[in-house]
């Protein structure tokens, strides 16, 4: 499968994937309610067995974007394909059978059993019947889907809507704040379903808060600020693209130097602290320079000790793209 | 996967929900027991004014059913689509392969069933000391299909405010409110015209008025059908009961109407 992308500036409103093969393509999407316009030429393609994280605030669109792929809502302007097939205004029942959604909150029917929730959903999905039991086994509620849904915690709704959501094979996950109520252990094996999934290839969306959560996980990462999408890439090629300093700290070696040290960070180093209480030095060096300093560091016999090197994660991207930040 | 198979699942599942919601059997019990008091009641009542002890067990069934049907048909349906919106389970089953048209219609469906068996375990009680004591089927059979159908009337009104509101809160209110203007205040009404005109009022006007109330037809078309000209002439509405067909037609109307404006709504939402 070939994939080509282009990450474009973010004053430009986007970054645009373009893919030979996608189960999902949107085409300057823009959606505005009374007063506020929510989504500005969004565009995004999602191919199959790709986890893509939509990330943002509250408020920044998350969840209309998901509405709008879904069809719930009608977008003002642009275009939606799915599998191919233009999608904009009216969907066919067999698209509309292409995706699963989890919606954010589902509180189901309290009256039904867990059971009688599934084989009353799948009824109403083109050949879902038959992967009622075994939904349930994913998701793990084969014990619990005898009683009824008000007997359920919050992680057990959660786990009954992603049943749903699988039902009928789908070819697109939506999932709109999926681990909200989980517990550790849930959320654990959440994701462990989620890369079955994607090996299976399910394309999935997914909104989530979590960036912890998000980043070892997910492919690539579309981050939704007022009404663009201010970042979209793999989460590594965004730190890199962002130039975000790493933090490296170390203590003194049994031949240190300060001569030494000062001329080595003279000329990589943009920031340098030393704590006395613990002895440490502590830098902050641009990825354009980490490797040669870190060379250099550790080549320099005796010169430190107790290295650790800080990289920047998701959640630092995230809050220096919330400040602002632009990615070229 | 054929409409009907989706439309029945929908209306299955409206059923067995209800049914597990303790009040309705309740309220069916409730119904079943004021009935048969009515109906003793009515077997005490006999002979004096000349009227037959089944028509005037029937004509306090009528206003029996006028005042608990409409609440039993608002109460049953105010939260029909509502409730899902409130659940989050609109959105998810706007997301399914189906037309959302037939969610409203299921629910409709699933409704007029949880209205019927609730009338039906209401009715069969009196129904049975009745026709054990020699009276006829007919009436009965009537009198149940005429208080479905003001139920189903009710039920339309209510899934019609539920599309259009999608708020529980302000639907409670609402529903209550609709009972209040048409079981209540709609004849306190008429009977203030009537009094403050001293009785100058054209007929004519006075029937258009029953047509804006659709438990005032329903009483009308009960009457009709189900009372001799004795009971009638009693009442005072000898000639006065516009035709059978125009009030069907108008019953019919207040069914299809609501329904349809919920249709429009529903199938409007998100656009």
């Amino acid at each position: 499968m070939s994939r080509t992308q282009t990450i474009t500036n973010a004053e430009n409103s986007s970054l645009l994937v373009e893919s030979t093969i996608s189960i999902l393509s949107l085409s300057k999407i823009s959606k505005a309610f009374p007063g506020k316009a929510v989504l500005k030429s969004i565009d995004l393609s999602i191919e199959p067995g790709q986890l893509v994280a939509l990330v943002g605030n509250n408020g920044q669109g998350k969840t209309t974007l998901m509405k709008i792929i879904l069809g719930l809502l009608e977008p003002d302007e642009g275009e939606i394909i799915i599998d191919g097939e233009i999608a904009t205004a009216n969907r066919t029942i067999t698209q509309k059978a292409s995706f699963g959604y989890l919606p954010e909150t589902t509180a189901f029917y309290p009256n039904l059993t867990g059971l009688e929730t599934l084989n009353y959903l799948s009824s109403l999905k083109q050949g879902a019947q038959s992967r009622v039991v075994e939904v349930l086994s994913i998701v793990g509620l084969e014990q619990a889907a005898k009683y009824r849904v008000k007997t359920y915690s919050k992680g057990m709704k959660q786990r009954l809507g992603l049943a749903q959501a699988l039902l009928g094979n789908p070819k697109l996950l939506l999932l709109d704040e999926p681990t909200n109520g989980l517990d550790p252990s849930g959320i654990h094996e959440f994701y462990q379903i989620l890369g079955q999934l994607k090996k299976e290839g399910v394309a999935i969306l997914m909104s989530s808060h979590l960036l912890a959560e998000i980043e070892p996980r997910s492919d690539a990462l579309a981050l939704l600020k007022d009404g663009i999408i201010s970042a979209h890439g793999t989460v590594d090629k965004l730190i890199t693209s962002a130039e975000l300093p790493s933090i490296i700290k170390f203590k003194k070696g049994p031949h240190f130097n300060t001569d030494i040290l000062e001329k080595i960070l003279q000329q990589h180093v943009t920031e340098k602290r030393y704590l006395e209480q613990t002895e440490t030095f502590v830098l902050t060096c641009l990825p354009t320079h980490k490797q040669a300093l870190l060379l250099e560091l550790l080549t320099a016999d005796g010169l430190i000790t107790e290295l650790i090197v800080n990289d920047p994660g998701l959640e630092e991207l995230f809050l220096q793209l919330n400040n602002g930040l632009k990615i070229t | 996967m054929s409409t009907f198979t989706i439309l029945f699942s929908i209306a299955r599942k409206e059923f067995i929900d209800h049914l597990r919601n303790g009040w309705i059997i309740a309220v069916g019990l409730a119904f079943a027991i004021f009935s048969l008091l009515i109906t003793f009641a009515g077997f005490g009542f006999t002979g004096t004014v000349g009227i037959g002890q089944e028509q005037s067990t029937l004509f306090s069934l009528i206003n029996l059913v006028i005042y608990l049907v409409p609440l039993l048909g608002l109460l049953l349906s105010y939260d029909g689509i509502a409730g899902e919106y409130e659940r989050g389970t609109l959105d998810l089953l706007r997301s399914y392969p189906f037309k959302t048209i037939l969610l409203l219609y299921g629910k409709w469906l699933g409704l007029f069933m949880v209205l019927a068996s609730t009338l039906i375990v209401g009715l069969t009680a009196p129904a049975a000391v009745s026709i054990y004591s020699g009276h006829t089927i007919q009436a009965w059979t009537l009198l149940l299909i005429t208080s479905v159908w003001i139920g189903i009337v009710f039920i339309s009104i209510a899934i019609m405010f539920s599309v259009l509101i999608l708020d529980r809160a302000k639907l409670i209110a609402i529903a209550i409110g609709i009972w209040l203007l048409f079981v209540v205040l709609f004849d306190l009404g008429i009977i203030g015209l009537l009094v403050s005109t001293e009785g100058d009022v054209p007929m004519d006007l006075v029937n258009i008025l029953f047509y804006l109330n659709p438990t005032a037809l329903y009483r009308l078309l009960s009457i009709d059908l189900m009372m001799d000209s004795t009971m009638i002439q009693q009442l005072g509405l000898t000639g006065q009961i516009p035709p059978t067909s125009a009030l069907i037609v108008a019953i019919t109307a207040w069914t299809i109407v609501p329904t349809m404006i919920a249709g429009w709504r529903i199938k409007a939402l998100g656009k």
